[in-house]
């Protein structure tokens, strides 16, 4: 086993890594989605209706803070999109194709009327062990950014706690083990991605094959005519 | 092209690997994944480039045939087993209502299976121990919630099942309609196929090309004909009136047609082109034995252009199943009435040329091919009152090596003696890219 190998097996990464390579991956994630190429023939936003998939179940997570949150007062209101991710992640097809796409969504909708005060990015751990509220914090802050839609780092009190979730989100997940039935620290995840509408119905589901920001965008303007009242500011818990 | 993401990964212990890769690999994650096995939808993961495991066959129940009900049978098809060749499990669902086609969920822990008379969809989990695929769920009310009738084909997407039906609950014609499920089984939505801009309304495979926002959509014929027996069926010169002769190009996203093409003789399975770029597809029509190319010209229209003749079409050699090699070079096509199947050059897909043939038996129905094109399977039956009758009633899965000049048989399954029925249609599994998903 390698020496990194070994780092990886259950130990939290140190913080100020973290946080250079949050901070580091907001620029570079940005930068490689310029020229990414994006889905052809979309129809216009609001031509279309997107179909109601499912609700998004009831789930208790826990904030950047510590504190417990239901999952549905982190969508309920908004456009919201929101994918499962982990810090230690390094499947190129994986996290960081969601991690780019929200950065690029996010940036676009910066600017654009109709999304800037109604879309808003969730980002679920898929590894509570050690993506802890105050990993959370880190990328929070390395996320927050003047006026652009809100992304919210929420994570689960544990494995274990999160797997309903993930069950009814059709959110698989494997944890990887070495030859002696030890996790190694690889979680094997299909990339999926969902947009949720503000009464808490997934209206797409994005997996590798259709995940662009244009393509969110586009779907995410559609729900935005169709939600006008739609809102992504903070609401007390 | 990314089609797995559910993947090993050597591992590297901070988010800075995560940052970098983004940085390195967007672009290519970016592009559109595009296919199966060769004809899977591109929603899924989990493809098998490697050695399949196991194969699973829709097997129709056949009246004096063991139990006479329908089942989904597993045999073991990886070489030097001990068990290599041999049907390991077999599940049967109850009762005989045509079993036809099966199609895997995005997370190809689940696979659905349909039957065209009564209309049931079984879900079968293949994900926990795809050596012994368990019954989770039946919908049995597929008539009564949509109005359609006759479940065919079953496309993933993500976190749903696109199913094409081929007749409905009315007059059990051939005007039908698309029905979304989610993964749990649940009605998402209904979509009529398209009877104006010359749409005959008629359904039969779906085939996908996520890059373009594009879906086909090709046409077969309704529940009247297809439960009608075959020789009684083609005497009846007003019933072999009421076959498709459309294919339609949809907006995914809309969910809408946006361009009916006229294709004579009811065009069966479409197969989109897996080479990155070739945003072409092909298939083949049953009753008119032609192979067609659906492109976009040199304005961007799309068309859908006759290229190939299929055997001698005054013959009705009655083209049925496909499969297209994963690097578009070659389609496998065939034949029922001679029990042969057939290869196609497609280096240029406007002129395809059959390069190799050979007969597999009194029937061949339907064909499927490993990632890499050295293993090719075979199955016999059509439709219960479309087989062939007497001593030409073959029920067979035929495993075959190619090694690109010659199909070698490797093993042979009698689904007759096997007390098993008659075998329909085939998927793959293999135990490595799930097990560790729990």
């Amino acid at each position: 086993m390698t020496a990194l190998r070994k780092r990886a097996k259950g130990r939290r990464a140190p913080s100020a890594m973290l946080g250079a390579a949050a901070l580091f991956c907001v620029a570079a994630a940005t930068q490689a989605r310029g020229g990414a190429s994006a889905v052809e023939n979309l129809p216009a936003p609001g031509a279309y209706v997107l179909q109601r998939i499912q609700r998004v179940p009831e789930a208790q997570l826990l904030d950047a803070d510590g504190k417990p949150v239901a999952l549905s007062s982190q969508v309920n209101g908004a456009v919201t999109a929101l994918g499962f991710f982990y810090g230690h992640c390094e499947d190129a097809a994986g996290c960081p194709v969601a991690w780019s796409t929200f950065e690029s969504a996010r940036k676009a909708a910066e600017s654009d009327p109709l999304l800037r005060n109604r879309l808003r990015l969730v980002f679920v751990s898929l590894d509570p062990e050690r993506d802890t509220p105050s990993v959370l914090r880190i990328l929070g802050s390395a996320e927050r950014s003047g006026d652009a839609p809100p992304w919210i780092f929420l994570t689960g009190a544990s494995a274990e706690r999160l797997a309903p979730l993930l069950r009814a989100m059709g959110q698989d997940v494997g944890y990887e083990l070495d030859a002696v039935g030890r996790r190694t620290g690889a979680i094997n995840h299909m990339l999926k991605v969902f947009l949720i509408d503000p009464d808490g119905w997934v209206r797409e589901i994005y997996s590798t094959a259709f995940l662009t920001p244009e393509n969110l965008l586009n779907d995410a303007r559609t729900l935005a005519l169709a939600f006008r009242d739609a809102s992504n500011a903070q609401k007390e818990p | 092209m990314r089609a797995v993401t559910i993947r090993r990964v050597a591992m590297k212990p901070t988010a800075l690997a995560l940052c970098l890769s983004s940085a390195l690999f967007t672009r290519e994650a970016a592009a559109p994944a595009r296919a199966d096995e060769t004809c899977n939808s591109p929603f899924m993961t989990g493809l098998i480039k490697g050695q399949e495991q196991y194969l699973h066959v829709w097997t129709l129940g056949e009246k004096g045939v063991g139990d006479e009900s329908d089942k989904l049978v597993t045999i073991d098809v990886v070489p030097g087993s001990p068990t290599y060749g041999k049907v390991i499990h077999a599940i049967s669902v109850g009762g005989r209502g045509e079993a036809h086609h099966m199609g895997f969920t995005d997370d190809r822990k689940y696979l659905w299976a349909g039957r065209l008379d009564d209309s049931k969809i079984f879900i079968f989990d293949v994900g926990d121990d795809p050596s012994k695929p368990k019954l989770v769920k039946t919908i049995d009310n597929l008539a009564e919630s949509t109005g359609f009738v006759g479940p065919h084909t079953f496309y993933a997407l993500p976190g749903r099942v696109l199913v094409q039906a081929l007749s409905n609950k009315k007059d059990h014609g051939g005007v039908t309609g698309l029905i979304t499920y989610n993964n749990a089984g649940d009605l998402v939505a209904t979509t009529p196929m398209p009877l104006d801009n010359g749409g005959d309304g008629y359904g039969y495979d779906i085939a996908i090309n996520p890059g373009k926002n594009r879906m086909l959509t090709s046409s077969f014929t309704g529940w009247t004909n297809y439960m009608m027996d075959m020789s009684q069926l083609i005497q009846d010169s007003s019933a072999m009136k009421n076959f498709g002769n459309t294919m339609v190009l949809w907006d995914l996203k809309a969910m809408k047609p946006e361009k009916v093409f006229p294709v004579p003789g009811a065009p069966l399975e479409i197969r989109w082109a897996l080479k990155p770029g070739a945003d072409w597809a092909i298939t083949a029509t049953a009753l008119t034995s032609k192979l067609y190319l659906i492109k976009q010209d040199e304005n961007q229209q799309w068309r859908a252009t006759p290229v190939a003749d299929i055997g001698d079409p005054a013959k009705i050699p009655l083209p049925v199943d496909i499969s297209i090699s994963s690097d578009a070079s070659s389609l496998w096509v065939n034949t029922f009435t001679d029990g042969t199947t057939r290869l196609f050059d497609l280096s240029n897909p406007e002129t395809p040329r059959q390069v190799y043939s050979k007969k597999i038996g009194a029937q061949a129905n339907m064909v499927s091919q490993s990632w890499d094109g050295k293993r090719v399977y075979f199955t016999t039956s059509l439709l219960a009152n479309w087989d062939k009758k007497g001593a030409d009633n073959e029920q067979f899965l035929k495993g075959y090596s190619w090694d690109g000049k010659e199909l070698r048989e490797d093993f042979v399954v009698d689904f007759h003696k096997e007390g098993l029925g008659r075998a329909h249609h085939m998927k793959f599994t293999a135990r490595a890219q799930k097990a560790e998903l729990r």
